[in-house]
């Protein structure tokens, strides 16, 4: 054999070794383009943001950006069953489309497509994301209603924590003592030309990732399916729109958008300070380092599939987390019955409903400018009134409070949506009479209508109470039934003294003798009640006492000699009341009353 | 993709997207540099109501009052009510015998209410004593006293309230426009 011929046997033989080594490597990585699911998640992301543009264009032609006029802008094109799918079709899919670009960037870590050479779609999607929830935080004040205004104020409050940027960036959009007028044409000119613009310049890389992979049907159809889900979402579920929004008016239901439950839940555990400064700044920073990282990451590891599994770890224990710490506020909310899953009291809607009542001012009078934001809100603790009972009434009964709840509602719309003052009139008209059939069918002394304003600190006579007038009076008729309703009945007259002396800011129809008068004889009528329907758990000795002491009390407050002398009389009467009610407390029947109520 | 080997159209995108950023930036800082800066509104002295109302008050029970503030919106100053926590400490016709607390939450700026024991801020569950102290809950540190005066109007003694806004999620207590 000549040297030549083990030569060409040897090298015959390496590369028939080479053959089946190379045919033993796995197969190759599959390029980062060739994934059709993420081509697909992104076409999906096109059509939102598509839609999302249409739907804006058409709702910018309706909506003005103003502090007074951003509620009721969107309750007016609201009126409309197009305008409702067209405000709904945005709200959902700007909340699907955060979900969407959330999986593409998980399912992008899943199967490794952060992977050079595809890491510039990575980025992509990440910057996307980014311009997302920029625009999700800039829309969510535009409703200007009480979830938008406090939410924002709350949000403003933590970006304004974060060091030597956050302050600057917080007052700029805050643009002034609060979020308001400024503020909204800030967060509005961001939402729909600076990020729009933005999104627009990423449009064309974003279109050539899509269609990297798959026909043009499957694409169509991805995108079809999309757009399908949001209408369809659409016509069943409006989007939220509350009331007017003012911090003068405390908001206990403020909550973020799902997305930012888990942040929300971490700051809540988190007391505030050094180590929550960190965590809104760190939090962040991690997510940029971690994104703008991973391609650079696999030069380190050896091998690229090594980085797999603690990718996918990674991604499983931020999932889980974020799930846990996200149900965490929902389920606490559920049980406490607030944000989402808020419910009314009657109490509650009816001070609210009040207030709003007492600012459009008495009938045949010329309404005050804002009138349209007051029926707006108006309507909706109506809408809210609907199934919500006093605990004391019978089916029967309920079915009619629901029909006068019903009343309102639409004469508060026909408010709304008034074409001329005497229409507005014959609204307000309508209102009212919702309002005072409820009441007397419940034995409620209220005045709705509000005519006399009493005038603050102007009595000051010789004696408080005019004693002859007080001798000719004849106390009004009681109308009102039960122990709580008559009790109502004197605190109303306790207040209305109060108010005729400047010591309380109210309204009242009667004067103040007439309304001492009114309070004696209801204190006689409290004294007789025993026997009526407290004997079953009121003690009847202590039940006599303690109503002879608030007699006692009510006739010395008529020797009042001037307002300083009414108030220390008053507060008398006021604690012999708190004494009755703290006696009357057992466990089943707590009773929680103090003077101080009446002076608010 | 064929269209992209096209020399001129690949340096109009890239003129375009870069472009387009530093111009929508050079917007938006622009604005911002321009904008005048709003004054921020600083303890105004506000009237709170009669002495008479608040002698009758329960010592340590705290009485949620009503003023009218001002607030500073861009360009225009509106009014509106908000509501102020009073304590009557003792007897006694001065301020000092009476303490105010700002119900706006010194964690995010939700608004406090008061309950039969203890402060409350729903949003975040911070809670707080009758004293104002920190009870649980993530706030940075106590409510927030407001100063009282007692002056003379209409001929009578008033309880005034002085106004302030303090930045909320700071361990110490910032007035603002101070």
């Amino acid at each position: 054999m000549s040297g030549s011929d083990i030569e060409s046997e040897l090298q015959a033989e390496l590369a028939a070794e080479m053959s089946r080594r190379t045919s033993k490597l796995p197969p190759p990585p599959p390029e980062p383009s060739d994934d059709l699911v993420a081509s697909l998640c992104l076409s999906a992301l096109l059509a939102l943001l598509a839609l999302l543009a249409g739907t804006g264009v058409a709702m910018a032609l309706g909506y003005a950006p103003a502090a007074d006029d951003a509620v009721a802008s969107l309750a007016w094109l609201e009126l409309s069953f197009a305008g409702r799918v067209l405000r709904a079709a945005h709200f959902h899919a700007s909340n699907l489309v955060v979900l969407l670009a959330l999986a593409t960037l998980g399912y992008m870590v899943w199967r490794g497509l952060y992977r050079r050479p595809g890491h510039w779609r990575w980025w992509r999607v990440a910057v996307l994301l980014l311009l997302l929830l920029a625009a999700g935080f800039t829309g969510q004040l535009l409703p200007f209603d009480q979830n938008a205004l406090h939410g924002t104020q709350i949000r403003l409050g933590y970006l304004g924590d974060v060091p030597v940027v956050g302050p600057l960036i917080a007052d700029f959009l805050r643009a002034g003592d609060e979020p308001g007028t400024a503020a909204l044409a800030r967060f509005y000119a961001l939402h729909v030309l600076v990020i729009p613009a933005l999104l627009l310049l990423l449009l064309r890389p974003l279109w050539r990732d899509a269609r990297a992979n798959g026909g043009q049907y499957v694409h169509f159809g991805a995108a079809g399916a999309v757009l399908a889900l949001v209408l369809l979402a659409a016509f069943v579920v409006p989007a939220p729109l509350g009331m007017q929004g003012t911090l003068a008016e405390p908001y206990a239901d403020a909550r973020p958008e799902w997305y930012a439950l888990p942040l929300y839940e971490l700051l809540k555990l988190m007391p505030a300070g050094a180590a929550q400064t960190l965590m809104l700044v760190l939090g962040p920073l991690l997510f940029a380092v971690v994104v703008v990282a991973l391609p650079f990451a696999e030069r380190v590891a050896a091998e690229p599939e090594r980085l797999k599994l603690p990718a996918r770890i990674g991604l499983g224990v931020v999932l889980v987390a974020m799930l846990l710490l996200g149900a965490l506020p929902l389920l606490q909310d559920s049980s406490d019955k607030r944000g989402w899953f808020a419910s009314y009291d009657v109490e509650g809607l009816m001070l609210a409903m009040g207030s709003r009542n007492d600012a459009l001012g008495p009938e045949d009078a010329t309404l005050p400018p804002n009138a349209h934001l007051h029926a707006h809100d108006l309507r909706l603790l109506h809408e809210r009134l609907i199934g919500v009972y006093p605990d004391d009434i019978d089916a029967d009964a309920r079915t009619k409070w629901d029909a006068w709840a019903r009343d309102g509602a639409s004469a508060a719309l026909a408010l709304f949506k008034a074409a001329d003052s005497d229409a507005q009139q014959q609204a307000l008209k309508d209102l009212r009479q919702a309002c005072t059939s409820c009441h007397e069918a419940h034995e409620v002394d209220v005045i709705v209508n509000p005519l006399a304003q009493t005038q603050g600190g102007a009595a000051l006579t010789p004696m408080f109470f005019d004693t002859a007038l007080l001798a000719s009076l004849e106390p009004r008729e009681l109308r009102a039934r039960g122990t709580k309703r008559i009790m109502d009945q004197a605190r109303f007259r306790m207040r209305d003294i109060l108010a005729h002396a400047g010591i309380v800011d109210d309204v009242t129809d009667r004067s103040k003798e007439q309304a001492l008068v009114d309070l004696r004889h209801i204190s006689e009528r409290i004294a007789s009640l025993w026997e009526d329907n407290a004997g079953s758990w009121f003690d009847e000795d202590k039940w006599q006492a303690w109503s002879r002491e608030m007699i006692a009390a009510v006739d010395r407050l008529a020797l009042a000699t001037d307002r300083e002398d009414l108030a220390e009389r008053m507060a008398e009467l006021g604690r012999t009341c708190e004494a009755c009610h703290d006696g009357g407390d057992e466990p089943d029947m707590p009773i929680e009353w103090r003077y101080r109520n009446l002076l608010q | 993709m064929s269209e992209n080997t096209d020399p001129s159209r690949r340096d109009f995108l890239r003129v375009a997207v870069y472009g387009g950023v530093v111009l929508i930036s050079a917007g938006v800082g622009a604005f911002a540099v321009s904008a005048p800066r709003v004054p921020a509104a600083s303890g105004d002295l506000l009237p709170l109501g009669p002495l008479l109302r608040f002698k009758g008050l329960d010592t340590g029970m705290p009485l949620e009052a009503r003023v009218t503030i001002q607030r500073r919106d861009g360009w225009r100053l509106r009014t509106r009510p908000q509501s102020v926590f009073i304590l009557r400490s003792g007897e006694g016709a001065t301020a000092a015998h009476y303490s105010a607390f700002s119900p706006v939450c010194p964690h995010a700026g939700c608004g406090v209410h008061a309950e039969a024991e203890e402060f409350v801020c729903p949003c975040h569950d911070a809670r707080f004593g009758l004293d104002g102290a920190r009870k649980s809950g993530p706030s940075p540190r106590d409510l927030d006293p407001l100063e009282l005066e007692v002056r003379e109007y209409r001929g009578e003694d008033w309880l005034y309230v002085r106004w302030q806004d303090f930045e909320p999620g700071r361990p110490e207590r910032i007035a603002r426009g101070a």
